[in-house]
């Protein structure tokens, strides 16, 4: 008897595991999801584990060699304070990676729950907060961000919460759509006529049944908001010097680009991959999920 | 007898399931239609009738190909034919009539242009001429106002008039054959019966051989000169419709025609009068307004009161009684439902529960006790249950809500109440996705029911199942009501079904009582004339 | 008609209303003000009060809310924080620098998306589609500094054919932007054909599988006929809506574009208004980008409704 209450008990979670198991198994069947996981993979190791095997030091300044062709010393040359490109090329995906990876979940989380909500609750409070959304989506989508980095500064502690709050308003719209199409059904329907709470409704009906969505949104916004720190960077709203980032790379090699084009290349090569590995995992996610984001248009 | 205008040979379609394996739709299928000859083609979903269908005009869903036989129209192969000569051919001298021509008018083109398009793609007429001749087909299918008509778009018209129009369509190329592929689904019995009227009508005055697809065998019976019963893609029963329908010589035709609920003119035995049990539920003057004012509405005042969708409802209703709702689309039947759940408030009017209690006309002003006492059960159990839970996390929802069960105890409950809508415990651990149809309708009956409700409210709830799983489940809600003496409010719009399983009946018409009365007098000698519209449309096999 | 219009303006009005509060508060909140841009290190005690009298910066918030949206309302900004230069004329300046990129942008780009869309859609899963599927996904995650660098990697530096920036000055005649600004819109193409393109894509798929396309096709209708008669008027109108975001992102200050390619219009103004920490600019410029989106999607809201007669009915009976 025992037996059979701890396997009830533990019913539910196993599923969720095997669900999010085959999600991935048929992930890497598709040839856009294999590719697009292996360079995200590739790049997240890479990140973790450079600092131990980059050939140079970061900030090693060298002026004998002052944009030097690539040598086998220098497999990628050398920019135009004489740092070592590969190394700088390592290590240049460290922040991004760490400021979006946490910034995701942030805004998927804080985007998601008030989108659902909104997307129950209904009447005024959803008129008014709707009238918000839509008056931050009329916002020059980078200017926020680069006002606050100029006034605050491009710590992480400012970059994380700026970016997860700017990129949560259009999840709450994604959110909200998502949840209309659930709510249409007749188990919330069923559910609402039994007299569960509203949190209840949230937490079994919708949640569970907008997590598809939210995944491919995810996914997707991960994307956008790589290019979004990439393009600050490059404008000179990201990251501090000497912290080596690909967008500040790519900005100062491009002075000197017909003197030495090999400056731009490595940091254009990584940072390209990254996103298209974001992008193609999340292409193959949404088609895996049956879930078409183009037919809505995008917010 | 003269050559067959559509004959089908020895057909099988399939299609690439998985490394090269093919899974057949249509097994050796061998039919023909002669001129002046409707052939019904019955069976349940997925039986591949409506896959035969198409396949006759040489036309396959994405997907499917043809594994082998041969389609032959008018002696010509279908399938050898060139794209260039299909064209020709259908929509041409063979015609098809689709099921839901709501989906397959074009939404972005007037009805006037698309059938001047089918004339001119098939008659070759001047343009000057094809006005006319679309008019005059349009007032062939007895459309009223064709110059309106030609000048509307598809969704414009009513369910019954779009299917008017792909009639026209279907008539312009003056075909010798049509193919009806569920050609009255969705209607409401009135339109449906003016509908076949028409074709049938259409069908004598050109001689035309028909191949019409149903899972009605009511319309197969009151159409078809021959019926050919299918089956997992097989055809397992054809002859003449007198034979198949009357004393079918195959165990499933049997039991599919056996299944089909009758109206009882003069019940054999009458029901005993019952001694008058409490009251279990009555509404008082109910009156209940679409129009949900809005956010704006409310606030600049514009609210409406004018016009109250459903008005001038009273039922009284007695413990372990069942009161049947009937009426067409738009009678306000489920509305009347959603009211006494709570989903819809009644604009006016009372609802009392079990003789004392008044339920206020929202659900969150309900308490958790009142609600408990009404459940619903819902049309379409695809719909009705949460895809994401186990049949168990499904049925503990009300256990925990209304009795604070958790864990094993909730569990052994939900065990206990699939054996009462007759499935196994081992089904708990189910999603919804893994069970048929009529195994989900159960289940969503075993979550009423486990909330120990006294009425349980029943929307079309046998309208989405094939009529052998209607048949059984209809049987289940016999016996739960005897057993658990619980009142029933059941919406339908069969009226055979409704007879069935009712003590009362009420029928409605938009949004108003019609009539109303003990299904017995009322089935028997209906007062009102349009209970008799009703009665005189439905279609039942072997009438 | 007229209802759903006056409605639908009225929510304009409001969002727009709703986006001069946000920022005007955000600005607010920010440390600092125009007078400790303009005195930096002097402003202090009473040369930092006698400049914010100048200015009228001790009046309270809600005053000075109302004195500049009064202005905004119409069309006056005030001066730029270097107190000569009006901002009205400037910012008419780069806007009509920025229109001229947009409408080279989207004269090639919206007829190329859709014929690549339309292309892709009929040929699903088959070589076309999937080769500009493919190039979609490139085009549209390779930032627009990597794409422009490689551009003018190869047009200027490798090439010579045309300069690497544009030299022009912000108020020549707009011939003079040619053939200069012809890089910035390349990469601005890319981008937004991809993203129109893979919409249209979809929308074309879904309607050809749709009821009516199978119904057109045992109607005997020719197939190209389907394709132009009865698919295509359904499967583009969703494009209405994804080419108004188009516009309203091109119009709305292409930042990195303008940046990389020295191209003077309000992206870079932006940019540079940042730096100087212009205020007064940057809120103009905001609440003129703002408006431009609200209007946009309006003008496709009822664009599509024009075109969708499923929608026009269904509304003119609600009333």
């Amino acid at each position: 008897m025992t037996d059979a209450a701890t396997q009830s008990a533990q019913a539910r979670r196993p599923s969720m595991t095997i669900r999010m198991l085959q999600v991935l198994r048929d992930l890497v069947r598709r040839p856009s999801g294999l590719i697009g996981l292996f360079l995200v993979v590739m790049h997240v190791v890479v990140a973790i584990f450079s600092p131990w095997f980059v050939p140079y030091d970061f900030k090693a300044l060298d002026s004998s060699l002052i944009l030097a062709a690539p040598t086998p010393e220098h497999i990628l040359g050398t920019d135009a304070l004489g740092r070592d490109v590969l190394t700088r090329v390592l290590l240049g995906g460290r922040e991004a990676l760490w400021v979006c990876f946490l910034a995701i979940p942030l805004t998927m989380i804080w985007g998601g729950l008030v989108g659902v909500y909104l997307g129950l609750r209904g009447g005024w409070v959803d008129e008014i907060a709707m009238r918000i959304v839509d008056a931050f989506l009329a916002l020059p989508g980078i200017l926020p961000l680069m006002v606050l980095v100029f006034v605050f500064g491009a710590g992480n502690e400012v970059l994380i919460p700026t970016l997860a709050f700017f990129f949560g308003i259009p999840v709450i719209r994604v959110a909200r759509g998502a949840t209309h199409d659930v709510v249409a059904r007749d188990y919330v329907l069923a559910a609402r006529a039994r007299g569960h709470s509203r949190a209840s409704i949230m937490w079994r009906e919708l949640l569970p049944n907008t997590l598809d969505v939210m995944m491919v949104e995810g996914a997707m916004r991960l994307s956008w908001m790589l290019l979004t720190f990439s393009s600050l960077s490059f404008l000179g709203f990201g990251v501090t010097p000497p912290t080596p980032d690909w967008g500040q790379m790519i900005s100062e090699a491009r002075v000197y680009m017909s003197l030495a084009p090999w400056g731009v290349l490595g940091p254009m090569i990584a940072l390209s991959s990254l996103i298209i590995g974001v992008n193609l995992t999340a292409d193959a996610l949404a088609k895996t999920l049956g879930i078409d984001r183009t037919r809505k248009a995008v917010v | 007898m003269s050559a067959p205008i559509i004959d089908i040979r020895d057909l099988s379609v399939g299609f690439t399931a998985r490394a090269g394996h093919t899974q057949e739709v249509l097994k050796s299928v061998s039919v023909s239609v002669h001129a002046g000859e409707t052939l019904g083609i019955v069976g349940e979903s997925g039986s591949g009738k409506s896959t035969l269908a198409l396949a006759s005009m040489g036309y396959m869903k994405p997907g499917l190909r043809k594994l082998k036989g041969d389609v032959t129209f008018q002696g010509t192969d279908v399938f050898a034919q060139s794209l260039r000569q299909l064209e020709g051919l259908r929509g041409g001298k063979l015609g098809l009539i689709p099921q839901s021509s709501g989906q397959a008018l074009t939404p972005t083109m007037r009805i006037g242009a698309q059938i001047i398009e089918a004339l001119s793609l098939h008659c070759h007429l001047p343009a000057s001429e094809c006005v006319s001749r679309a008019e005059e087909l349009l007032d062939q299918v007895r459309l009223p106002d064709v110059p309106a008509i030609m000048k509307r778009f598809p969704h414009e018209l009513s369910g019954g008039q779009q299917q008017r129009v792909a009639i026209a369509m279907a008539l312009a190329g003056e075909p010798d054959a049509l193919v009806l592929d569920e050609p009255t689904t969705g209607l409401d019995v009135t339109t449906q019966k003016q509908i076949l009227e028409l074709v049938q009508d259409l069908a004598r005055e050109r001689n035309m051989a028909m191949m019409l697809v149903s899972h009605d065998l009511g319309v197969i019976a009151r159409c078809c000169h021959r019926v050919a019963v299918m089956l997992y893609g097989e055809i397992v029963l054809e002859g003449p419709s007198e034979n198949v329908l009357k004393t079918p010589d195959h165990a499933y035709a049997q039991k599919l025609i056996d299944a089909v609920p009758r109206i009882q003119k003069a019940p054999a035995t009458p029901k005993p009068a019952k001694p008058n049990p409490p009251e279990a539920l009555s509404l008082e003057g109910i009156g209940i307004s679409y129009a949900q004012p809005s956010f704006w509405e409310k606030t600049f005042g514009k609210v409406k009161q004018d016009s109250l969708t459903v008005e001038g409802i009273n039922l009284s209703l007695g413990k372990g009684e069942t009161i049947g709702l009937v009426g067409e689309s738009g009678s306000g039947k489920s509305t009347i439902l959603k009211a006494i759940a709570g989903l819809m408030p009644a604009a006016k009017g009372t609802i009392r529960v079990g003789g004392d209690t008044m339920l206020k006309p929202t659900i969150d002003r309900r308490r958790p006790e009142e609600l408990r006492r009404v459940q619903m059960i819902f049309q379409n159990p695809d719909d009705s249950l949460n895809p994401r839970h186990t049949v168990a996390e499904i049925l503990a929802q009300p256990l925990h809500l209304y009795f604070g069960m958790t864990g094993q105890k909730a569990r052994d409950r939900a065990a206990d109440m699939l054996e009462t809508v007759r499935l196994t415990p081992a089904y708990l651990d189910r999603l919804p996705r893994q069970m048929s149809g009529g195994e989900k309708q159960r289940v969503a009956i075993a979550r009423a029911f486990a909330a120990e409700p006294e009425i349980v409210l029943c929307d079309e709830i046998t309208s989405a199942l094939d009529v052998s799983v209607q048949a059984s489940v209809l049987e289940l809600l016999a016996e739960l009501k005897l057993s658990k003496q619980t009142s029933y409010v059941f919406v339908g719009h069969d009226l055979a079904v409704v007879q069935q399983l009712s003590d009362q009946v009420m029928v409605l018409r938009h949004g108003r009582v019609c009539e109303a009365g003990l299904v017995d007098e009322v089935y028997a000698n209906p007062q009102s004339d349009y209970t008799k519209t009703l009665f005189d449309a439905v279609l039942e096999p072997g009438m | 008609m007229i209802d759903l219009l006056v409605r639908r303006l009225a929510l304009g009005v409001v969002t727009v209303w709703l986006v001069s509060v946000i920022i005007f508060a955000g600005m607010e909140v920010l440390p600092g003000d125009a007078c400790t841009v303009v005195l930096e290190r002097d402003a202090q005690g009473e040369v930092l009060e006698n400049c914010r009298k100048n200015l009228g910066l001790d009046r309270s918030a809600v005053e000075r809310y109302l004195s500049w949206a009064a202005g905004a309302v119409r069309g006056e900004f005030g001066v730029a924080a270097d107190g000569q230069t009006k901002i009205s004329t400037e910012v008419a300046l780069r806007v009509k620098n920025s229109i001229l990129l947009a409408f080279g942008a989207l004269v090639v780009g919206v007829p190329l998306a859709i014929f690549l869309g339309v292309v892709a859609g009929l040929a699903r899963d088959r070589f076309p589609d999937i080769f500009v599927s493919t190039a979609a996904i490139f085009a549209m995650t390779i930032p627009e500094f990597v794409s422009a660098t490689i551009l003018v990697l190869i047009l200027s530096i490798w090439l010579g054919w045309l300069p690497a920036v544009v030299l022009t000055p912000a108020d020549a005649p707009m011939l003079d932007f040619w053939p200069e600004f012809i890089p910035a819109v390349i990469v601005l193409i890319m981008v937004m054909v991809a993203h129109i393109m893979r919409m249209v894509r979809s929308s074309v798929i879904e309607v050809m599988a749709s009821e009516y396309v199978q119904m057109a096709t045992l109607k005997g209708v020719p197939y190209w006929r389907i394709v132009f008669k009865h698919a295509l008027p359904s499967a583009l109108l969703p494009a209405i809506n994804v080419v108004a975001l188009t516009v309203a992102w091109l119009l709305g200050g292409v930042v990195v574009v303008e940046v990389v390619f020295n191209y003077p219009g309000i992206g870079r103004m932006m940019i540079d208004a940042i730096s100087d920490r212009d205020l007064p600019i940057i809120q103009a410029l905001v609440m003129l980008i703002a408006a431009t989106y609200v209007l946009v999607n309006l003008v496709a809201d009822l664009m599509s409704m024009l075109f969708n007669p499923r929608l026009r009915t269904l509304k003119m009976r609600a009333k």
